[in-house]
Protein backbone atom coordinates (compact mmCIF):
# COMPACT_ATOMS: atom_id res chain seq x y z
CA UNK A 1 0.00 0.00 0.00
CA UNK A 2 2.74 2.42 0.97
CA UNK A 3 4.68 1.45 -2.12
CA UNK A 4 1.70 2.25 -4.32
CA UNK A 5 1.19 5.56 -2.69
CA UNK A 6 4.86 6.44 -3.19
CA UNK A 7 4.61 5.52 -6.88
CA UNK A 8 1.44 7.49 -7.24
CA UNK A 9 3.01 10.62 -5.80
CA UNK A 10 6.08 10.27 -8.00
CA UNK A 11 4.00 9.83 -11.11
CA UNK A 12 1.69 12.73 -10.39
CA UNK A 13 4.61 15.04 -9.62
CA UNK A 14 6.13 14.12 -12.96
CA UNK A 15 2.84 14.68 -14.72
CA UNK A 16 2.35 18.12 -13.19
CA UNK A 17 5.90 19.19 -14.03
CA UNK A 18 5.43 17.99 -17.59
CA UNK A 19 2.15 19.81 -17.96
CA UNK A 20 3.77 22.98 -16.66
CA UNK A 21 6.56 22.82 -19.22
CA UNK A 22 4.15 22.10 -22.07
CA UNK A 23 1.75 24.89 -21.13
CA UNK A 24 4.72 27.25 -20.94
CA UNK A 25 5.60 26.47 -24.53
CA UNK A 26 1.99 26.65 -25.65
CA UNK A 27 1.48 30.10 -24.17
CA UNK A 28 4.80 31.30 -25.54
CA UNK A 29 3.88 30.47 -29.09
CA UNK A 30 0.15 30.79 -29.25
CA UNK A 31 -1.16 33.54 -27.00
CA UNK A 32 -2.46 36.25 -29.24
CA UNK A 33 -4.67 37.93 -26.71
CA UNK A 34 -3.71 41.55 -27.22
CA UNK A 35 -1.41 40.89 -30.11
CA UNK A 36 -3.86 41.02 -32.97
CA UNK A 37 -1.71 43.21 -35.19
CA UNK A 38 -0.84 41.80 -38.54
CA UNK A 39 2.35 43.64 -39.23
CA UNK A 40 2.90 41.41 -42.20
CA UNK A 41 0.20 41.55 -44.87
CA UNK A 42 -1.79 38.34 -45.25
CA UNK A 43 -1.56 38.56 -49.03
CA UNK A 44 -0.36 40.94 -51.70
CA UNK A 45 -3.82 42.45 -51.93
CA UNK A 46 -4.00 43.18 -48.18
CA UNK A 47 -4.65 46.74 -47.13
CA UNK A 48 -3.82 48.60 -43.96
CA UNK A 49 -5.07 52.17 -44.20
CA UNK A 50 -2.92 54.76 -42.52
CA UNK A 51 -2.35 58.50 -42.35
CA UNK A 52 0.61 60.82 -42.03
CA UNK A 53 0.04 64.26 -40.50
CA UNK A 54 2.74 66.72 -41.45
CA UNK A 55 2.41 69.26 -38.66
CA UNK A 56 5.06 71.50 -40.20
CA UNK A 57 2.52 72.51 -42.83
CA UNK A 58 -0.59 72.76 -40.62
CA UNK A 59 -1.86 76.33 -40.21
CA UNK A 60 -2.92 77.54 -36.77
CA UNK A 61 -6.53 78.58 -36.63
CA UNK A 62 -7.45 76.72 -39.83
CA UNK A 63 -10.39 74.40 -39.18
CA UNK A 64 -11.23 73.27 -42.71
CA UNK A 65 -10.63 69.55 -42.10
CA UNK A 66 -12.73 69.65 -38.93
CA UNK A 67 -15.53 71.52 -40.64
CA UNK A 68 -15.77 69.21 -43.63
CA UNK A 69 -15.65 66.14 -41.36
CA UNK A 70 -18.45 67.44 -39.18
CA UNK A 71 -20.60 68.29 -42.18
CA UNK A 72 -19.96 64.94 -43.89
CA UNK A 73 -20.71 62.84 -40.84
CA UNK A 74 -23.42 64.93 -39.16
CA UNK A 75 -21.32 65.58 -36.07
CA UNK A 76 -23.37 67.67 -33.61
CA UNK A 77 -22.20 70.97 -32.11
CA UNK A 78 -23.19 71.28 -28.46
CA UNK A 79 -22.76 74.50 -26.50
CA UNK A 80 -21.61 72.72 -23.36
CA UNK A 81 -18.00 71.55 -23.81
CA UNK A 82 -18.79 68.49 -21.67
CA UNK A 83 -21.11 67.26 -24.41
CA UNK A 84 -18.59 67.81 -27.20
CA UNK A 85 -18.45 65.19 -29.95
CA UNK A 86 -15.02 64.86 -31.52
CA UNK A 87 -14.00 63.09 -34.71
CA UNK A 88 -11.00 65.20 -35.67
CA UNK A 89 -9.91 68.08 -33.46
CA UNK A 90 -6.98 70.24 -32.46
CA UNK A 91 -5.28 69.88 -29.12
CA UNK A 92 -2.10 71.00 -27.33
CA UNK A 93 1.15 69.23 -28.15
CA UNK A 94 1.49 68.26 -24.48
CA UNK A 95 -1.90 66.56 -24.56
CA UNK A 96 -1.31 64.75 -27.82
CA UNK A 97 2.18 63.56 -26.83
CA UNK A 98 2.15 63.27 -23.05
CA UNK A 99 4.70 60.47 -22.98
CA UNK A 100 8.24 61.75 -23.22
CA UNK A 101 9.14 60.14 -26.49
CA UNK A 102 10.72 63.34 -27.74
CA UNK A 103 13.23 65.47 -25.89
CA UNK A 104 14.27 69.06 -26.52
CA UNK A 105 11.25 69.72 -28.70
CA UNK A 106 11.34 73.12 -30.34
CA UNK A 107 9.25 75.85 -28.79
CA UNK A 108 7.37 76.25 -32.06
CA UNK A 109 6.27 72.63 -32.08
CA UNK A 110 5.23 72.72 -28.45
CA UNK A 111 3.08 75.79 -29.03
CA UNK A 112 1.31 74.35 -32.03
CA UNK A 113 -2.24 73.00 -31.89
CA UNK A 114 -1.90 69.38 -33.00
CA UNK A 115 -4.47 67.56 -35.07
CA UNK A 116 -5.80 64.46 -33.41
CA UNK A 117 -8.19 61.77 -34.51
CA UNK A 118 -8.77 58.05 -34.01
CA UNK A 119 -5.44 56.28 -34.54
CA UNK A 120 -7.01 53.15 -36.01
CA UNK A 121 -4.56 51.12 -33.99
CA UNK A 122 -3.33 47.77 -35.22
CA UNK A 123 -3.90 46.51 -31.65
CA UNK A 124 -6.97 48.49 -30.64
CA UNK A 125 -7.80 48.31 -26.92
CA UNK A 126 -11.32 49.58 -27.60
CA UNK A 127 -12.07 46.49 -29.70
CA UNK A 128 -10.86 44.15 -26.94
CA UNK A 129 -13.15 45.69 -24.30
CA UNK A 130 -16.32 46.14 -26.37
CA UNK A 131 -18.84 43.66 -24.92
CA UNK A 132 -21.17 43.60 -27.93
CA UNK A 133 -18.72 43.63 -30.81
CA UNK A 134 -20.02 47.03 -31.86
CA UNK A 135 -16.45 48.21 -32.27
CA UNK A 136 -14.42 45.94 -34.48
CA UNK A 137 -11.34 45.96 -36.65
CA UNK A 138 -11.92 45.58 -40.35
CA UNK A 139 -9.63 43.59 -42.60
CA UNK A 140 -8.27 46.83 -44.03
CA UNK A 141 -7.20 48.02 -40.57
CA UNK A 142 -10.00 50.49 -39.95
CA UNK A 143 -11.41 50.38 -36.43
CA UNK A 144 -15.07 50.69 -37.28
CA UNK A 145 -18.15 51.29 -35.17
CA UNK A 146 -21.40 49.49 -35.76
CA UNK A 147 -23.76 52.03 -34.22
CA UNK A 148 -26.59 49.50 -34.38
CA UNK A 149 -24.89 47.33 -31.79
CA UNK A 150 -23.58 50.04 -29.44
CA UNK A 151 -25.25 49.84 -26.03
CA UNK A 152 -23.51 52.95 -24.71
CA UNK A 153 -21.53 51.23 -21.93
CA UNK A 154 -18.50 53.46 -22.67
CA UNK A 155 -15.93 50.75 -21.93
CA UNK A 156 -14.25 51.73 -25.21
CA UNK A 157 -13.99 55.33 -24.04
CA UNK A 158 -12.06 54.34 -20.95
CA UNK A 159 -9.96 51.87 -22.94
CA UNK A 160 -8.94 54.34 -25.66
CA UNK A 161 -5.68 55.99 -24.61
CA UNK A 162 -6.16 58.83 -27.06
CA UNK A 163 -9.58 60.17 -26.07
CA UNK A 164 -10.78 59.59 -29.59
CA UNK A 165 -14.27 58.55 -28.60
CA UNK A 166 -17.24 60.67 -27.64
CA UNK A 167 -20.54 59.79 -26.06
CA UNK A 168 -23.87 61.23 -27.08
CA UNK A 169 -25.21 62.46 -23.77
CA UNK A 170 -28.03 64.22 -25.58
CA UNK A 171 -30.05 63.69 -28.72
CA UNK A 172 -27.62 64.89 -31.41
CA UNK A 173 -30.24 65.75 -34.06
CA UNK A 174 -31.18 69.24 -32.82
CA UNK A 175 -27.48 70.15 -32.55
CA UNK A 176 -26.72 69.43 -36.19
CA UNK A 177 -27.11 72.48 -38.42
CA UNK A 178 -27.70 70.88 -41.79
CA UNK A 179 -28.18 67.17 -41.80
CA UNK A 180 -26.33 65.47 -44.63
CA UNK A 181 -28.79 62.76 -45.63
CA UNK A 182 -26.13 60.46 -47.12
CA UNK A 183 -24.75 59.65 -43.66
CA UNK A 184 -26.86 58.68 -40.64
CA UNK A 185 -26.91 60.73 -37.46
CA UNK A 186 -26.48 58.97 -34.15
CA UNK A 187 -28.92 58.74 -31.28
CA UNK A 188 -28.67 59.48 -27.60
CA UNK A 189 -26.62 56.88 -25.73
CA UNK A 190 -24.28 55.88 -28.54
CA UNK A 191 -20.50 56.30 -28.74
CA UNK A 192 -18.97 57.65 -31.93
CA UNK A 193 -15.58 58.40 -33.44
CA UNK A 194 -13.66 58.88 -36.69
CA UNK A 195 -14.20 56.06 -39.19
CA UNK A 196 -11.43 57.04 -41.64
CA UNK A 197 -14.30 57.86 -44.02
CA UNK A 198 -14.89 54.18 -44.76
CA UNK A 199 -18.06 55.16 -46.66
CA UNK A 200 -15.97 57.35 -48.99
CA UNK A 201 -13.20 54.77 -49.36
CA UNK A 202 -15.82 52.31 -50.62
CA UNK A 203 -16.42 54.69 -53.53
CA UNK A 204 -12.70 55.08 -54.20
CA UNK A 205 -12.52 58.55 -52.65
CA UNK A 206 -10.01 59.85 -50.14
CA UNK A 207 -11.16 60.79 -46.63
CA UNK A 208 -12.91 64.15 -46.56
CA UNK A 209 -10.30 65.83 -44.33
CA UNK A 210 -7.47 64.74 -46.62
CA UNK A 211 -9.27 66.07 -49.66
CA UNK A 212 -10.22 69.37 -48.03
CA UNK A 213 -6.86 70.35 -46.50
CA UNK A 214 -5.44 73.30 -48.48
CA UNK A 215 -1.85 72.63 -47.36
CA UNK A 216 -1.62 68.87 -47.98
CA UNK A 217 -0.97 68.28 -44.30
CA UNK A 218 -2.70 64.92 -44.43
CA UNK A 219 -1.58 61.98 -46.54
CA UNK A 220 -3.70 58.86 -46.64
CA UNK A 221 -2.86 55.49 -48.13
CA UNK A 222 -2.17 51.80 -47.85
CA UNK A 223 0.68 51.13 -45.43
CA UNK A 224 1.22 47.63 -46.82
CA UNK A 225 1.94 48.85 -50.34
CA UNK A 226 5.55 49.96 -50.62
CA UNK A 227 4.87 52.15 -53.65
CA UNK A 228 2.31 54.45 -52.09
CA UNK A 229 2.86 58.11 -51.34
CA UNK A 230 2.40 57.49 -47.63
CA UNK A 231 5.18 54.88 -47.52
CA UNK A 232 7.44 57.24 -49.44
CA UNK A 233 6.82 59.97 -46.85
CA UNK A 234 7.37 57.51 -44.00
CA UNK A 235 10.65 56.43 -45.56
CA UNK A 236 11.93 59.95 -46.09
CA UNK A 237 10.85 61.58 -42.84
CA UNK A 238 11.27 60.73 -39.17
CA UNK A 239 7.78 60.25 -37.75
CA UNK A 240 6.36 59.69 -34.31
CA UNK A 241 3.17 58.02 -33.10
CA UNK A 242 1.13 58.72 -30.00
CA UNK A 243 1.97 56.80 -26.81
CA UNK A 244 4.11 54.14 -28.50
CA UNK A 245 4.88 52.56 -25.12
CA UNK A 246 1.33 51.17 -24.96
CA UNK A 247 1.90 48.91 -27.94
CA UNK A 248 -1.30 49.89 -29.72
CA UNK A 249 0.56 50.40 -33.01
CA UNK A 250 -1.28 53.45 -34.32
CA UNK A 251 -1.85 53.86 -38.04
CA UNK A 252 -1.62 57.66 -37.73
CA UNK A 253 1.90 59.07 -37.91
CA UNK A 254 3.12 62.59 -37.15
CA UNK A 255 5.91 64.63 -38.66
CA UNK A 256 6.72 67.37 -36.15
CA UNK B 1 -85.91 34.18 -6.89
CA UNK B 2 -85.82 37.90 -7.56
CA UNK B 3 -82.14 37.63 -8.25
CA UNK B 4 -82.72 35.50 -11.34
CA UNK B 5 -83.60 38.57 -13.39
CA UNK B 6 -80.49 40.46 -12.35
CA UNK B 7 -78.24 37.51 -12.98
CA UNK B 8 -79.64 36.96 -16.45
CA UNK B 9 -79.51 40.65 -17.30
CA UNK B 10 -75.91 40.84 -16.13
CA UNK B 11 -75.02 37.74 -18.11
CA UNK B 12 -76.58 39.10 -21.27
CA UNK B 13 -74.82 42.46 -20.86
CA UNK B 14 -71.56 40.68 -20.28
CA UNK B 15 -71.97 38.50 -23.38
CA UNK B 16 -72.93 41.51 -25.48
CA UNK B 17 -69.91 43.41 -24.30
CA UNK B 18 -67.56 40.52 -24.93
CA UNK B 19 -68.89 39.76 -28.37
CA UNK B 20 -69.10 43.45 -29.31
CA UNK B 21 -66.12 43.41 -31.70
CA UNK B 22 -67.54 40.41 -33.58
CA UNK B 23 -71.04 41.62 -34.38
CA UNK B 24 -70.20 45.30 -34.54
CA UNK B 25 -67.60 45.27 -37.32
CA UNK B 26 -69.92 44.92 -40.22
CA UNK B 27 -68.38 47.92 -41.90
CA UNK B 28 -65.72 47.42 -44.54
CA UNK B 29 -62.29 47.53 -42.96
CA UNK B 30 -60.09 50.46 -44.04
CA UNK B 31 -56.92 48.92 -45.35
CA UNK B 32 -53.76 50.98 -45.62
CA UNK B 33 -53.47 52.70 -48.97
CA UNK B 34 -49.91 52.13 -50.03
CA UNK B 35 -48.45 54.34 -52.71
CA UNK B 36 -46.92 51.99 -55.23
CA UNK B 37 -45.60 54.54 -57.70
CA UNK B 38 -41.89 54.13 -58.20
CA UNK B 39 -39.15 55.74 -60.25
CA UNK B 40 -37.49 52.52 -61.33
CA UNK B 41 -38.97 49.49 -63.02
CA UNK B 42 -37.55 46.62 -61.01
CA UNK B 43 -37.23 45.93 -57.31
CA UNK B 44 -34.13 44.55 -55.62
CA UNK B 45 -36.00 41.27 -55.06
CA UNK B 46 -39.35 39.78 -56.16
CA UNK B 47 -42.33 41.75 -54.86
CA UNK B 48 -43.82 38.75 -53.03
CA UNK B 49 -40.56 38.24 -51.13
CA UNK B 50 -40.26 41.94 -50.34
CA UNK B 51 -43.80 42.11 -48.97
CA UNK B 52 -43.08 39.45 -46.39
CA UNK B 53 -39.38 39.83 -45.81
CA UNK B 54 -38.28 43.43 -46.45
CA UNK B 55 -37.24 43.77 -42.81
CA UNK B 56 -35.08 40.66 -43.06
CA UNK B 57 -33.50 41.88 -46.27
CA UNK B 58 -32.72 45.23 -44.66
CA UNK B 59 -31.05 43.48 -41.72
CA UNK B 60 -28.98 41.30 -44.06
CA UNK B 61 -27.97 44.42 -45.98
CA UNK B 62 -27.13 46.29 -42.78
CA UNK B 63 -24.85 43.54 -41.50
CA UNK B 64 -23.10 42.97 -44.81
CA UNK B 65 -22.45 46.69 -45.34
CA UNK B 66 -21.31 47.54 -41.81
CA UNK B 67 -19.56 44.33 -40.80
CA UNK B 68 -18.18 43.04 -44.10
CA UNK B 69 -17.96 46.25 -46.13
CA UNK B 70 -19.95 44.70 -48.98
CA UNK B 71 -21.87 47.67 -50.18
CA UNK B 72 -23.43 46.61 -53.46
CA UNK B 73 -26.44 44.50 -54.36
CA UNK B 74 -26.86 42.77 -57.70
CA UNK B 75 -30.26 43.51 -59.22
CA UNK B 76 -32.28 40.83 -61.04
CA UNK B 77 -31.10 42.27 -64.37
CA UNK B 78 -27.45 42.18 -63.29
CA UNK B 79 -26.93 45.87 -62.54
CA UNK B 80 -25.43 47.06 -59.26
CA UNK B 81 -27.13 49.20 -56.65
CA UNK B 82 -25.99 50.38 -53.25
CA UNK B 83 -27.35 48.38 -50.32
CA UNK B 84 -29.06 51.35 -48.79
CA UNK B 85 -32.52 52.02 -47.45
CA UNK B 86 -32.19 55.75 -47.95
CA UNK B 87 -30.18 55.83 -51.15
CA UNK B 88 -31.74 52.92 -53.03
CA UNK B 89 -35.16 51.99 -51.61
CA UNK B 90 -36.40 55.48 -50.92
CA UNK B 91 -34.89 56.89 -54.07
CA UNK B 92 -37.24 54.65 -56.04
CA UNK B 93 -40.24 54.61 -53.69
CA UNK B 94 -40.68 58.34 -53.63
CA UNK B 95 -42.98 58.67 -50.62
CA UNK B 96 -41.84 57.38 -47.25
CA UNK B 97 -45.11 58.46 -45.63
CA UNK B 98 -47.22 56.56 -48.12
CA UNK B 99 -44.91 53.61 -48.69
CA UNK B 100 -43.48 52.83 -45.24
CA UNK B 101 -45.49 54.55 -42.58
CA UNK B 102 -48.95 53.85 -43.96
CA UNK B 103 -48.53 50.13 -43.33
CA UNK B 104 -46.36 50.38 -40.24
CA UNK B 105 -48.89 52.51 -38.43
CA UNK B 106 -51.71 50.15 -39.50
CA UNK B 107 -49.97 47.11 -37.98
CA UNK B 108 -48.54 49.25 -35.16
CA UNK B 109 -44.89 48.45 -35.63
CA UNK B 110 -42.30 51.10 -34.86
CA UNK B 111 -39.03 50.42 -36.64
CA UNK B 112 -36.27 52.64 -35.28
CA UNK B 113 -34.47 53.18 -38.60
CA UNK B 114 -35.27 56.88 -38.61
CA UNK B 115 -33.85 57.64 -35.19
CA UNK B 116 -30.51 57.84 -37.02
CA UNK B 117 -31.01 57.42 -40.75
CA UNK B 118 -32.17 60.46 -42.63
CA UNK B 119 -34.84 60.68 -45.31
CA UNK B 120 -33.15 61.66 -48.57
CA UNK B 121 -33.59 64.99 -50.29
CA UNK B 122 -34.54 63.35 -53.57
CA UNK B 123 -38.08 62.41 -54.55
CA UNK B 124 -41.06 63.63 -52.63
CA UNK B 125 -39.43 63.52 -49.19
CA UNK B 126 -39.63 66.80 -47.38
CA UNK B 127 -38.66 65.95 -43.84
CA UNK B 128 -35.15 67.38 -43.75
CA UNK B 129 -34.68 70.18 -41.30
CA UNK B 130 -32.65 73.28 -41.86
CA UNK B 131 -32.50 73.27 -45.64
CA UNK B 132 -33.73 76.87 -45.81
CA UNK B 133 -30.89 78.27 -43.74
CA UNK B 134 -28.14 76.06 -45.10
CA UNK B 135 -25.67 78.89 -45.51
CA UNK B 136 -26.34 80.27 -42.07
CA UNK B 137 -25.97 76.87 -40.44
CA UNK B 138 -22.67 76.21 -42.15
CA UNK B 139 -21.42 79.63 -41.06
CA UNK B 140 -22.49 78.89 -37.48
CA UNK B 141 -20.58 75.63 -37.52
CA UNK B 142 -17.49 77.37 -38.86
CA UNK B 143 -17.75 80.13 -36.23
CA UNK B 144 -18.11 77.57 -33.44
CA UNK B 145 -15.07 75.65 -34.62
CA UNK B 146 -13.04 78.83 -35.04
CA UNK B 147 -14.03 80.00 -31.58
CA UNK B 148 -13.05 76.68 -30.06
CA UNK B 149 -9.68 76.70 -31.78
CA UNK B 150 -9.03 80.37 -31.25
CA UNK B 151 -7.16 80.29 -27.93
CA UNK B 152 -4.50 77.94 -29.30
CA UNK B 153 -4.03 80.06 -32.40
CA UNK B 154 -3.82 83.18 -30.27
CA UNK B 155 -1.22 81.63 -28.02
CA UNK B 156 0.78 80.79 -31.03
CA UNK B 157 0.42 84.31 -32.36
CA UNK B 158 1.75 85.71 -29.11
CA UNK B 159 4.64 83.29 -29.29
CA UNK B 160 5.45 84.33 -32.83
CA UNK B 161 5.38 88.00 -31.94
CA UNK B 162 7.53 87.42 -28.90
CA UNK B 163 10.13 85.62 -30.95
CA UNK B 164 10.57 88.43 -33.43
Amino acid sequence: MIENRRKFLKKSAGLIAGAGVVSGFISKYTTGFANVSNEKPASKKSIRWGMVIDMRKCIDGCVKCIEVCHVTHNVPEFDNPKDEIKWIWKSDYAKVFPSKNQQYVSEETRQKPFLSLCNHCADPPCVIVCPTGATFKRKDGIVEMDFHRCIGCRFCMSACPYGSRSFNWRDPRPAIGNITPEYPTREKGVVEKCNFCSERLAKGQQPACVEECPENVLTFGNLYDQNTEIRKILKENPTITRKPELGTNPSVFYIT
Amino acid sequence: MNEKFFILAGLVTFLLAVSFPFWQSTEVEVLPQIAMQTKGEQCVAPVEYMRKNHMKLLEIWRDSVVRDGERFHIMPDGSKVEKSLTKTCLDCHVSKEKFCEECHSYVNVKPYCWECHVTPKSGGHTELSGIDDAEENRQNLLNNLLARNQPLAENNQRFKEGKQ
